[in-house]
């Protein structure tokens, strides 16, 4: 089956006012089918976001900029290529984005009804009563019931997982086929997280949607993801299915990672932490980027960067694929 | 909104009946005041000081005269002027239009160039245009507005001759034109000084704006807005709905400040407004109209700020009462 | 040092040295009526760079003294300002409670109204006044925005830590307020300050415009544009230049507001 979306050597470079360059993207390459739910997994600041703002090219120009070299694909299309018009009618469109911050998102002077028309007129050419009509159906499928009263709303009046509601009507207005979704549940409680989810995972068995979710929360990961692919050093390192991923992780930071996520039936153990901080995205290390963090590295590890190495369906970028009986107990 | 209306005009209400009471109390214990009777004041004459002492009841005992005083403001009769022997009222009912009038067109012109002028330079910040215009903006803020208006008629009225420049109407063909030509007349003689107070307010507007404009295109709606795929100009409107509120709060408080620009542009443009009217009496001591205009001044502030505040609710949902 | 704030201080400078050596600078005696024959509204030349007014006094050395006169008022009507409203803005922000209350709704109120307005309506009826009047009224007159902006500033730095570990010490009130949060509320204050500069120029030369600021026979731009209205017809010089002297000045105060506003608070890039 083809990639819905296809991701290719992705790079975006950003020029710092005292001269240097980050480059917090550098390099990625992912594919996204359609039906399922891929989790982009990583720390805080390891660049999801900045990948996933620049797969619909939102990257402010300066100081930030995408290399030519790369490639965002839907559909065969290269959206990187695209005239100003034609990407206006991919974003919302074909794809569709949700925020992290419900409140800030949304426009605080409009109704919550007014901005979801705004989507659907644009991309669906309805009119203004058919749109109206489109809203309601909407908000009633991504759970808020009582829809007259809530199109006339003010985003204000609304509690945190409501608004998120919203931006996920929104973002399906356009009827879009992809959706991708940054961190769409951290500034929410608990509770609502887990509706949330269950209300993507729900939409997108309905709508035949291909979903990248973006987190930093494995647990959320493992709740809702078909795949997983797991970022650090503005790279992808591990990708694989998620079953696969939880039960045996084959890169040593997704290992981290696991290993770090505090667990309920033992308690009173130090919690096992990775040594040393992520580099920072204007001086990535030679040879493999997680090297000086690693417990199992060697000479190769800080001499050349592996590829992504395969095995079966699971993907490692580490030497110890190669050379599983470097890997120290 | 009916509820929070009445509540404000009440307080208005209380305002003004406050300055009126300030009002009294300064005319009667200023130094220099004729109604304490130190004799040798040059600017007012003996039978207007009988005047004034008959009007103001000043044989009868202090408090007396108090009530007196608001009930005459109350009942219309703001007193009458020394120097144009006219009620008080009839001159401000002659004055009051045309500044009204200047007011206006200035407030437009300020309001309109100054909105578009900040919104474009906000979402272009850092551009050639945004540069330039803050360099204008700039220039125009530091310009005297009584010297812009002198300026003005250097160039528009003498050496290009285009627009006529003192006055309301022409003096001597204005009677004799058509409706429309009247119409024209006004226009003509309007466009100056409302050039004069329009341009420099609309300058300190764009500098407003754009400032705000700037914050709000920080702000995730508008990535959010852009993520949706709208044009720029859509964008641009997002960014305004938000960026505008605090502008109409300047508005709202322009009222007042428009008054104090009149005093300066009605006397360079010799318009009968009520500013030029209340500086020429206040340099003849013509109380009755100093007075009247002080209450009036302060009537306009406390409309001004009513006005803000009502088109802040109107226009930004966050501050209205719970539905 | 950004180069805007290096010009900026740099024509500071450069005007309250002009202000300063204007008795030096200027040709003639401002106030000599040099020639009432046959030396009046003469044109720019090379005796008069400016021209002569009405009463053949010489335009150049009146602007001159002009300068003097009103970058003086202005600087001093500032200060007072200035001080006035720091006190005012320390002691609502650190004390609280009812005189915080009192202090601040009376200024809210004063802000309303209009300030030319009550200048205008103070100078007219205060003939004897002069000078010292004149920076008097603009100075209480001109500090009510200073008071709100160094309360704001205090109320955010009274949670600060080192305030409260002063205030743990023992420190008087007035010695925590003086040494401890006054330095960090600076910045603020001295942009205020500058622009103020600019806006008190302009408003002391409307009021020497219309009769009640600076009064003849001394010289202030706003009064020799006015003299200069009725000549605009034959001799336009004697109302542009001073016109224009009013111009570059606030707009040199403004320059520079604005590049210590970008060097002292970032945040508001």
């Amino acid at each position: 089956m083809k990639p819905l979306l296809a991701v290719r050597d992705l790079t975006t470079v950003f020029s710092l006012p005292g001269g240097g360059v980050a480059r917090p993207v550098d390099g990625v390459s992912l594919d996204l089918f359609p039906g399922e739910t891929l989790a982009l997994v990583g720390e805080s600041g390891s660049g999801k976001t900045t990948l996933a703002l620049s797969l619909l090219r939102l990257i402010p120009e300066p100081p930030g900029h995408i290399d030519p070299a790369s490639r965002v694909e839907l559909d065969g299309t290269d959206i990187l290529r695209l005239e100003p018009l034609a990407l206006r009618r991919v974003r919302g469109g074909a794809i569709g984005m949700v925020f992290q911050e419900p409140g800030s998102s949304l426009n605080p002077v409009m109704t919550v009804g007014a901005q979801i028309v705004e989507t659907a007129r644009l991309h669906a050419g309805l009119d203004r009563r058919a749109a109206r009509r489109r809203a309601g159906a909407l908000l009633a499928d991504v759970g808020l019931p009582d829809t007259e009263r809530r199109l006339d709303q003010y985003p204000h009046e609304l509690s945190g997982g409501m608004q998120q509601r919203v931006m996920i009507a929104m973002a399906l207005a356009g009827g879009p086929r992809v959706l991708i979704a940054d961190e769409p549940t951290t500034a929410l409680d608990v509770t609502i997280q887990l509706q949330i989810l269950d209300l993507l995972a729900d939409l997108k068995q309905r709508l035949g949607l291909a979903v990248l979710l973006i987190t930093h929360d494995l647990g959320v990961a493992a709740r809702v993801a078909d795949r997983v692919a797991v970022m650090y050093g503005g790279r992808i390192v591990e990708s694989a299915p998620a079953a696969r991923l939880f039960e045996r992780p084959q890169h040593p930071y997704t290992e981290a990672l696991l290993r770090a996520v505090p667990r309920v039936d033992r308690t009173g153990e130090r919690l096992p932490v990775v040594r040393g901080q992520p580099p920072p995205a204007t001086d990535w290390p030679a040879g493999c980027r997680f090297h000086p963090r690693c417990p199992h590295a060697w000479e190769r590890c800080r001499d050349a960067e592996p590829g992504l190495i395969a095995f079966g369906e699971q993907v490692s970028r580490c030497w110890l694929m190669d050379e599983p009986g470097r890997r120290t107990p | 909104m009916l509820g929070f209306l009445a509540r404000r005009l009440g307080a208005a209400a209380l305002v003004a009946f406050g300055v009126a009471t300030i009002t009294f109390f300064l005319i009667h214990l200023a130094p220099g005041s004729p109604l304490l009777g130190s004799g040798e004041n040059p600017y007012v004459s003996a039978e207007a000081v009988e005047q004034m002492r008959r009007n103001f009841a000043l044989d009868r005992p202090l408090h007396i005269q108090y009530v007196r005083y608001l009930y005459n403001l109350i009942r219309g009769d703001w007193g009458t002027s020394f120097t144009l022997h006219r009620p008080v009222l009839d001159a401000f009912r002659d004055a009051l239009p045309n500044t009204l009038v200047l007011a206006a067109a200035a407030l437009m012109l300020d309001f309109l160039l100054g909105v578009l002028v900040g919104t474009v330079q906000g979402m272009r910040a850092g551009s050639r245009f945004d540069r330039i215009c803050s360099v204008v903006t700039l220039t125009l803020y530091s310009i005297p507005a009584f010297w812009l208006g002198l300026m003005l008629v250097l160039v528009f009225g003498q050496d290009l001759g285009w627009l006529p420049v003192s006055g309301v109407v022409d003096p001597v063909l204005y009677p004799t034109r058509s409706v429309l030509g009247k119409l024209f007349d006004r226009g003509m003689h309007l466009i100056l000084p409302a050039m004069t107070l329009g341009l420099i307010g609309a300058a300190a507007t764009a500098r407003y704006q754009r400032a705000a404009m700037l914050e709000v295109v920080r702000q995730d709606f508008i990535r959010t807005a852009r993520a949706k795929g709208l044009s720029e100009p859509a964008v641009a409107l997002h960014a305004l709905r938000n960026a505008i509120l605090p502008t109409i709060t300047l508005l709202g408080l322009a009222l007042p400040m428009l008054f104090s620009g009149a005093v300066l542009v009605e006397t360079v443009f010799a318009w009968p407004g009520l500013g030029r009217l209340a500086f020429e009496a206040l340099l003849r001591r013509d109380y009755p109209v100093v007075t009247g205009a002080a209450t009036f001044v302060a009537l306009a502030v406390v409309a001004g700020n009513l006005v803000a505040d009502v088109l802040t609710r109107l226009a930004d949902p966050r501050t209205r009462e719970p539905a | 040092m950004s180069r805007r704030l290096r010009a900026g201080l740099l024509a500071v400078g450069v005007l309250y040295l002009i202000a300063l050596l204007a008795p030096v600078l200027a040709p003639y005696d401002p106030a000599a009526q040099l020639n009432l024959a046959g030396g009046r509204l003469l044109p720019p030349s090379l005796a008069h760079p400016l021209g002569t007014d009405a009463l053949s006094r010489d335009l150049l050395s009146r602007l001159l003294f002009g300068a003097r006169l009103s970058l003086a008022i202005a600087g001093l009507a500032v200060v007072v300002a200035v001080t006035l409203g720091t006190a005012v803005g320390l002691a609502a922000g650190l004390a609280g409670g009812v005189l915080d209350g009192i202090l601040m709704r009376s200024v809210d109120a004063a802000l309303a109204i209009p300030r030319v307005f009550l200048l205008v309506a103070i100078l007219a009826l205060w003939e004897q006044g002069g000078i010292g009047a004149l920076v008097l009224v603009l100075g209480l007159t001109g500090w009510f925005g200073t008071s709100r902006l160094v309360r704001a500033e205090v109320l955010s730095l009274r949670r600060r830590d080192f305030v409260l570990a002063a205030r743990a010490l023992g420190l008087p009130g007035w010695r925590v307020a003086l040494r401890h949060v006054l330095p960090n509320a600076v910045a603020p204050i001295v942009v205020t300050a500058t622009l103020g500069v600019g806006h008190t120029i302009l408003i002391e030369a409307a009021l020497s415009f219309l009769g009640i600021g600076v009064r003849p026979p001394l010289p202030s731009w706003g009064n020799m544009i006015a003299d200069g209205q009725a000549y605009l017809a034959t001799s336009p010089w004697q109302a542009m230049a001073p016109g224009l002297a009013v111009v570059a000045t606030v707009m040199i105060f403004g320059v520079l507001g604005e590049a210590l506003r970008d060097t002292m608070d970032p945040r508001s890039r």
